[in-house]
């Protein structure tokens, strides 16, 4: 660190050290100071092996140079306690490298379960981001181009892309992860830090793939928050998006499924969304939107303990997002307050 | 290029010159239709540095479209995504993975083993043939609008597209440069196995062969997964299949899978006989038996096999179970050691030498260096929680870079100007050649130290334009693109120049012991006049400096000696 | 000449082949490894797929690899006891086995395609009675939907937006169409040796084509065994 702040003053003048550190843009979510922290534990590692390395080789080189008189001597060619040592000694230091990015990894891997996680969903799309919000304390879906948060708050990002491979990049948050076609991936953060911040594509997806840029925005209350968002966003009415969501239902899940909590062929959409599914391979899962887009195109995978497996897979063709986001507004209405 | 040059050397065909494998016969059908490994070694380092220069040129291109965070040079990113795609395709395929191998290591390796050619030679020639149609697909490529998918063509960005052809063309020739890959492997390891002499068991090798053993396995063994995946590729973009692509059924990160199978290892193609040229250079140059010879023979094989497992590692952000993740982490903090072993050994190899700062050792030097940079980077690269904030940004490109170019092609550098003696038979201008060693050194570290800032500052890999902070990471960088172009284009002058003007060389210009300095410079078109006295690699004792040939002679003891012993392979 | 013995000449060709088999054996398993991702994603697409395979066929052909790759060993002996006739009738038989093989698959592939059962988004059922018999009796009953034809509901349930035989389909064409190439290949292969052993080329010292090749042709014949079960047989 002191290194960073040495460097920070040395360069104070370059706009290069503008903002945040000489190595890192400024540490704007939780797991930023853990991250940077292993980065320079193994930063300094190397530093001293790589020192040590050059250092003697320039050592050697300068005095048994080829020079009148000098004449080279015959060493031992091999040392099997001094090469183990030089092989097994650098093992313990990669083996705390690992631990420590494993440990802050399994960080970024694991969502807070005592508190209220808030969901926005990302849409990576050539070339633009779009991010949705809904629920408290919004009556309507919207969405935006920036990306809106709260500090202190934590976040979940449900993402998906309905084209190519994109990948969301927050470098102050040191967070980074692929918008796949077909799936739904997931990222949690908290941001410790209001301000504005940089967000990249950072797969690259064609054209303007280097255009995919916009910020991520930092509120510092759940005001300034809720109005940006009202005032920046597009808006779907929740009650259309319901309404489709309905409408679906009507047409191709009734046979089966019910919304008021009675069972039938499979079980009931009532109280289904968030709850942990017991499956008859013994594994569990949450019901999210990743589950209920595998349960509808390949319902085999995971089948809910008591149930039969009977259920023909859908695929609702090119505008399946559409369809996604109406069943999903259906599911999350009928959650167990 | 080179190899027109070579072709009719000044003063060869003079009467009276010895006779050599290049003037024995003459005419192009002659080099055409060769199965001497020495030619269609020529053919090779030709063909590889005409790769390296196109590759050169388009990077020259991007680094100054990256001037300004507007572009300086071209009107459309459609541009810079094609030159990038190029500049990655060729570099890969075309310059380093054939690099080392093909070239250096056709010429050598069966003359390091006193043999008079590759256990295989129609399959050697087949392979170079294979080689170039590849590369007439990769230009055609060019022709037909060129390609903006990236090299490691992911889908479903490279497959669903409109334009076939530039596609199919592309996966075409990488499929065929595959083939070459594999033959060439194929015959490295046959060779080095039935074509020892006697008296020379795999631990008498020099260790060159030892790295180019371990490349040739990677070849044969992991060439092929990506043989497949660019089939399925083809027939995913024709027939719509579901196996790649997500809207016919298909699964897009299995692509990953499969391409990083092969991809990774493919890094340590790259890498490893680079590091064989290394052990060459250092012992050499510093009159020294290679320090703990068995370890950086084993080292060789271990980076290979661990190079099998560790392909998740990049994928840490696709969407691959977090434990996959953790696991492919660990194991890949382990490809660290066997490297270090090396780096160690060559360290331990310089004590107490008789250290000559010639040309090749100057590579030699800055190997350990800039290898030192490119491999310690790794561990970042390495530590998943870490590489989520590097994956994909300048970071990266500045990490493999610095190994692939800045060790595997400073190592190149290093190779030809050893071996440049005993393959034409002149000397190049040893003046002229450190200043461009000191350029390209200059260059590399001008190049791509900046771009570690930049990356962990949070620069994306693959941007045309960019957010205004990072403009001095990229000015820095292209100033040193700029200089590493000219040391390399000085390299290539003098090269030319020596073929013209150069000194005769020795046989034995450094005093290296390996049994391909036995053999006149050029070498017969038999490889040897007599047969070579069949000794330990890395024992220089036997040379002793003839000041009226400006290189070394085997004393006379060991000639006598030798002949006695009759251990000789003929 | 370079080799300074015979015997290093032809352990040299052998060890080649051996590597070369090496690769094609890894060539394949990156076809295995896309069979049981899907497999293990797609469980009843697998299920639903076997319905349209005939396992007389595929045990037939396995049958007629089986004794091709005897005839080819046998081939070997042959040569190395210097039994011309021998020589020439085992590699006729190998040749026409492979060529059988070729032959039934020739029938398999024209009946899939002739009903529609094909790859990616061409699956396309064309009528319901060629379906595979038990298929029908199983997607007889499924519901059809208003203002649909009852094969437009069996294209829905088994193609794209369905199950996706069509992913099925192409894992079935693509390997069994690679390993079928390989078959051709080795067919080639045989021609030539045929004719090289008519002219009398082998002898016990020299009979590493007809070694390489049988090599080749076991490793052919392998990786139908491998083949046959996971497409075929498993449930």
């Amino acid at each position: 660190m002191t290194f960073s702040a040495g460097m920070l003053n040395l360069l104070g003048g370059l706009p290069l050290a503008r903002e945040g550190s000489f190595w890192f843009p400024p540490e704007a979510s939780s797991f930023a100071p853990g991250v940077d922290l292993t980065f320079h534990f193994i930063l300094w590692t190397c530093v001293v092996f790589f020192v040590g390395i050059c250092g003697t080789t320039g050592y050697f080189v300068w005095k048994y140079r080829k020079r009148p008189g000098h004449k080279e001597q015959k060493t031992s060619t091999h040392n099997l306690i001094l090469e183990a040592t030089w092989s097994f000694a650098p093992l313990m230091l990669l083996m705390v490298m690992f631990g420590m990015s494993t440990y802050w990894y399994y960080q970024m891997i694991t969502p807070p379960k005592d508190e209220q996680v808030y969901d926005i969903t990302v849409r990576g799309q050539k070339w633009r981001w779009a991010f949705k919000y809904s629920g408290d304390p919004f009556d309507k879906l919207y969405q935006t181009p920036k990306l809106h948060v709260i500090k202190g708050q934590a976040y979940r990002l449900i993402m998906d892309s309905p084209d190519v491979i994109h990948s969301m990049y927050l470098p102050a948050f040191r967070v980074k992860q692929d918008c796949v076609p077909g799936r739904y991936n997931k990222l949690w953060f908290r941001p410790t830090m209001a301000g504005e911040f940089d967000l990249f594509c950072t797969e690259y997806c064609g054209n303007d793939h280097s255009l995919m840029i916009t910020k991520v925005v930092v509120h510092e209350d759940a005001n300034s928050w809720r109005d940006a968002i009202i005032e920046t966003g597009d808006v779907t009415r929740i009650e259309d998006l319901l309404a489709r969501g309905q409408a679906i239902f009507e047409q191709n899940c009734t046979s089966c499924h019910t919304l008021d909590g009675s069972a039938k062929v499979g079980p009931s959409f009532k109280g289904i969304w968030g709850k942990t599914e017991q499956f008859e391979d013994g594994s569990s899962h949450v019901v999210d939107e990743e589950y209920v887009r595998e349960s509808i195109t390949t319902p085999a995978k995971h089948i809910v303990k008591g149930y039969p497996n009977s259920m023909t897979p859908f695929d609702f063709g090119p505008e399946r997002e559409k369809y996604y986001d109406g069943i999903f507004a259906l599911l999350k209405s009928l959650k167990d307050k | 290029m080179a190899g027109g040059v070579v072709e009719k050397p000044a003063g060869y065909g003079a009467p009276g010159a010895v006779p050599n494998y290049l003037n024995h016969v003459a005419g192009i059908k002659s080099w055409l239709i060769t199965l001497d490994h020495k030619r269609i070694g020529i053919m090779y380092l030709a063909a590889v540095t005409f790769a390296l220069l196109l590759g050169g040129f388009f990077v020259l291109l991007l680094r100054t479209e990256l001037l300004q965070s507007g572009g300086v040079l071209f009107k459309n990113n459609e541009y810079y995504n094609k030159f990038f795609t190029l500049h990655g395709a060729v570099m890969v395929f075309m310059f380093i993975i054939p690099g080392i191998p093909a070239s250096l290591g056709n010429f050598i390796l069966p003359m390091q083993l006193g043999a008079k050619d590759l256990a295989l030679p129609r399959l050697n020639l087949m392979s170079l043939y294979l080689y170039w149609i590849g590369a007439v697909m990769f230009v055609l490529v060019l022709v037909f609008g060129g390609l903006d998918t990236g090299w490691t063509l992911y889908p479903p960005y490279s497959l669903d597209r409109d334009t076939s052809i530039p596609l199919l063309l592309a996966l075409s020739a990488v499929f065929i440069l595959g083939f070459s890959s594999i033959l060439t492997g194929l015959n490295f390891i046959v060779t080095m196995h039935r074509l020892r002499p006697v008296g020379m068991t795999m631990y008498d090798m020099p260790l060159f062969l030892w790295a180019l053993y371990a490349t040739a396995l990677i070849q044969v063994l992991a060439t092929p997964v990506i043989g497949l995946t660019l089939g399925l590729s083809a027939v995913e973009h024709i027939g719509h299949i579901g196996i790649f692509l997500p809207q016919y059924g298909g699964d897009p990160v299995l692509y990953q899978h499969f391409f990083w199978f092969y991809s990774h290892p493919a890094v340590y193609i790259m890498i490893l006989p680079a590091m064989g040229v290394q052990s060459e250079l250092i012992a050499t140059f510093s009159r020294k038996h290679v320090f703990g010879y068995k370890a950086i023979a084993w080292s060789s094989i271990a980076i290979a096999a661990i190079g099998f497992v560790v392909w998740g590692h990049h994928m840490f952000v696709a969407g691959q179970s977090p434990t996959a993740g953790i696991i492919f982490s660990f194991i890949t903090f382990f490809v660290a050691i066997p490297s270090a072993i090396k780096v160690f050994n060559w360290v331990a190899t310089l004590y107490k030498g008789s250290i000559e700062l010639k040309t090749p050792m100057l590579y030699g030097l800055a190997f350990m260096y800039l290898f030192g940079v490119g491999g310690l980077t790794g561990l970042f690269l390495a530590a998943i929680g870490n590489n989520v904030h590097l994956h994909d940004t300048y970071f990266v490109i500045a990490h493999f870079h610095m190994v692939m170019v800045g060790s595997t092609l400073n190592a190149f550098f290093g190779g030809v100007h050893y071996w440049w003696p005993k393959i034409t038979g002149r000397m190049y201008n040893e003046k002229l050649a450190v200043i461009a060693c000191i350029l390209v050194f200059i260059g590399f570290n001008l190049a791509f130290m900046p771009q570690f800032v930049a990356g962990t500052r949070g620069m994306p890999r693959r941007y045309a334009n960019y957010v205004d902070e990072f403009t001095i990471f990229h000015q820095l960088s292209t100033i040193g693109a700029y200089i590493l172009g000219a040391g390399v284009l000085l390299q290539v002058v003098y090269f030319i120049a020596s073929l013209k003007n150069g000194k005769k060389a020795p046989k034995n210009p450094w005093g290296a012991a390996t049994l391909e300095w036995q053999a006149d410079s050029p070498p017969d078109f038999h490889n040897f006049t007599k047969p070579p006295i069949v000794m330990a690699a890395y024992d220089f004792e036997n040379w002793e400096y003839d000041p009226n040939t400006g290189g070394y002679e085997l004393r006379k003891e060991v000639v006598e000696a030798g002949h006695s012993l009759a251990t000789v392979h003929n | 000449m370079h080799f300074d013995t015979l015997h290093n000449q032809f352990q040299s060709g052998k060890l080649g082949m051996w590597l070369f088999l090496g690769q094609e054996v890894l060539f394949f398993a990156a076809l295995f490894t896309a069979y049981s991702v899907y497999r293990g994603n797609h469980t009843d697409m697998f299920h639903y797929g076997q319905y349209f395979l005939d396992w007389r066929m595929g045990g037939a052909n396995t049958i007629v690899l089986l004794f091709s790759s005897m005839t080819a060993a046998w081939s070997v002996r042959c040569a190395q006891l210097e039994q011309r006739k021998g020589l020439l009738i085992t590699i006729a038989i190998t040749w026409a086995c492979a060529a059988t093989f070729m032959i039934i698959k020739y029938f398999e592939y024209s009946h899939k395609i002739h009903i529609g059962a094909i790859w990616g988004e061409h699956f396309h059922i064309h009528s319901f009675d060629e379906l595979p018999l038990p298929l029908q009796e199983k997607l007889s009953h499924i519901p059809v939907p208003e203002g649909k034809t009852q094969i437009e509901a069996v294209n829905d349930y088994l193609g794209k937006g369905g199950l996706g035989l069509g992913t099925f389909f192409a894992v079935y064409f693509c390997m069994t169409g690679l390993h079928g190439i390989h078959v051709l290949v080795g067919m080639g292969l045989y021609i030539w040796l045929f004719v090289r052993a008519w002219r009398g080329r082998y002898n016990r010292k020299y009979y590493s084509s007809v070694d390489n090749i049988a090599l080749y042709w076991h490793i052919v014949d392998l990786i139908w065994i491998f083949l046959f079960p996971l497409l075929y047989l498993i449930g």
